[in-house]
């Protein structure tokens, strides 16, 4: 795994916070900036940057949990623009 | 008269993809691609990257270039030299370029939905030899609408689900205040190819049913009588290169959509449970003042498209929508064989297996 990478640890059936909690910024806790949802590989990603911060870290999904944030987004009154990739 | 360019935005997504696709196929004209891009030569990059995911072997000599440029920038982002060439040259434009999150924050959705096509507008307006503009908006100007909505409805006072109908609404108003020869196609929920199966992108409608088929959902929160108007890419794609050149039409707004045919939510879920052998789904009550609201925003409509002005004009020239239950084991077939698009085939090699000439060969 490489630098900046994390894992997602929620239950697809787990409330927004806890989902939230997976994507936060490590240095400021925050939501990130801007999310960017990315189901191409094996399984999914979000590319996250915090704009505060200026940190930009990436966060694997499995298949599960990419379904959870694609059909009940944990961002929404987050502040956190959403992109999904082309 | 010779045929000017057709200018085309939004060729990256779904529906903008399918529509490049079938104008080169077709060959009457040159087609400028607008594409965000730094410069050209990213331009011609994506523009490239989208011919790939369309044939096997992309035409080389076909009559299709990239130009640079971004609906969210002034002029389209367009350098004056591009700019003043295609004012001079393209004669029709297809508008297909949106934000079609749901949840995009309002001001992202302005930005690329309702001002994007206002600079659309302004490009057609200096076209010197402008013929039409097709703009692609959504049946779902309608919003929270209860009933019938019609071709030439706009505002009736509803309620919107999200920024990305909002902002397309918004979008119909400007088109409509333009006074340019604009038609407006309204396409519901579009899915996969009808024949092949085939879509560059396994959003909307797809979504829940690949949670249905991980077996995700055993609470739905969902209405079952809830309206799902889903049409075919092929249909809605082939409807607006129709309207790109029918004759007489200017200021109309065709519904392409499956109206009358349209399934339900239970049609769907029952769909689904047969062909993923799941149980049973059980639909958990939907309470919109409290804040719960459908898993998918389009699983609790109660609004009936009217396409009475569409079918009169595309039925004849052979265009109709194969009603979703028709299409359902199709779609699922590719959908599965692509494992949900994370291994993709080209819009080709679908039509070739489709065919029976081939099987379908996914990326590795």
């Amino acid at each position: 795994m490489s630098p900046g990478t994390e894992v997602a640890r929620f239950r697809p059936d787990d409330p927004d916070p806890v989902v939230q909690a997976s994507f936060a910024c490590s240095c400021c806790l925050r939501q990130p900036s801007v999310a960017r949802i990315v189901d191409e590989r094996e399984d999914g990603a979000v590319a996250c940057r915090c704009d505060r911060c200026d940190r930009d870290w990436t966060v694997l999904l499995t298949e599960e949990q990419l379904l959870r944030i694609e059909l009940r987004s944990p961002w929404r009154g987050a502040g956190t623009v959403v992109h999904r990739a082309a | 008269m010779s045929n000017g360019a057709i200018v085309l935005t939004g060729a990256t997504g779904v529906v903008g993809m399918e529509v490049l696709a079938r104008l080169l196929e077709r060959g009457e004209d040159d087609v400028v691609v607008l594409l965000r891009a730094a410069d050209q030569e990213a331009a011609d990059r994506r523009l490239a990257d989208t011919l790939a995911r369309l044939w096997d072997d992309p035409p080389r000599d076909a009559r299709v270039r990239a130009v640079p440029g971004d609906v969210t920038a002034d002029g389209l982002g367009l350098d004056a030299g591009t700019r003043r060439e295609l004012c001079a040259t393209a004669d029709r434009i297809v508008h297909c370029a949106a934000a079609v999150g749901f949840d995009q924050p309002l001001n992202e959705a302005l930005a690329i939905n309702a001002l994007g096509t206002q600079r659309v507008l302004e490009l057609a307006n200096d076209l010197e030899r402008l013929r039409r503009v097709v703009h692609v908006s959504t049946a779902f100007v309608s919003g929270r609408f209860e009933g019938r909505f019609g071709e030439d409805d706009l505002s009736c006072g509803q309620a919107f689900r999200n920024t990305y109908e909002q902002s397309k609404h918004l979008a119909e108003r400007l088109v409509a205040a333009s006074g340019l020869p604009v038609v407006v196609a309204r396409p519901s929920i579009v899915v996969g190819d009808g024949t092949s199966g085939w879509t560059p992108a396994f959003s909307a409608l797809y979504l829940p049913l690949r949670a249905f088929a991980r077996g995700l959902l055993d609470r739905v929160p969902a209405d079952p009588r809830g309206i799902v108007d889903a049409v075919p890419l092929d249909y809605v794609a082939g409807a607006i290169v129709h309207l790109l050149g029918e004759p007489g039409i200017d200021g109309q707004t065709f519904h392409l959509v499956a109206g009358d045919r349209a399934a339900r939510v239970s049609d769907v879920l029952r769909l689904a449970q047969q062909r993923f052998a799941q149980p049973e789904p059980v639909y958990a009550p939907l309470q919109r003042a409290a804040g719960t609201e459908a898993l998918v925003p389009y699983f609790d409509v109660r609004t009936q498209f009217d396409d009475a002005r569409a079918r009169r004009l595309l039925e004849p020239a052979g265009l109709s929508a194969a009603p979703l239950d028709a299409l359902f084991e199709r779609l699922m077939d590719y959908a599965e064989a692509t494992r949900w698009g994370r291994r993709p085939t080209t819009r080709e090699a679908a039509r070739r297996a489709a065919a029976g000439a081939a099987p379908l060969e996914v990326a590795a």
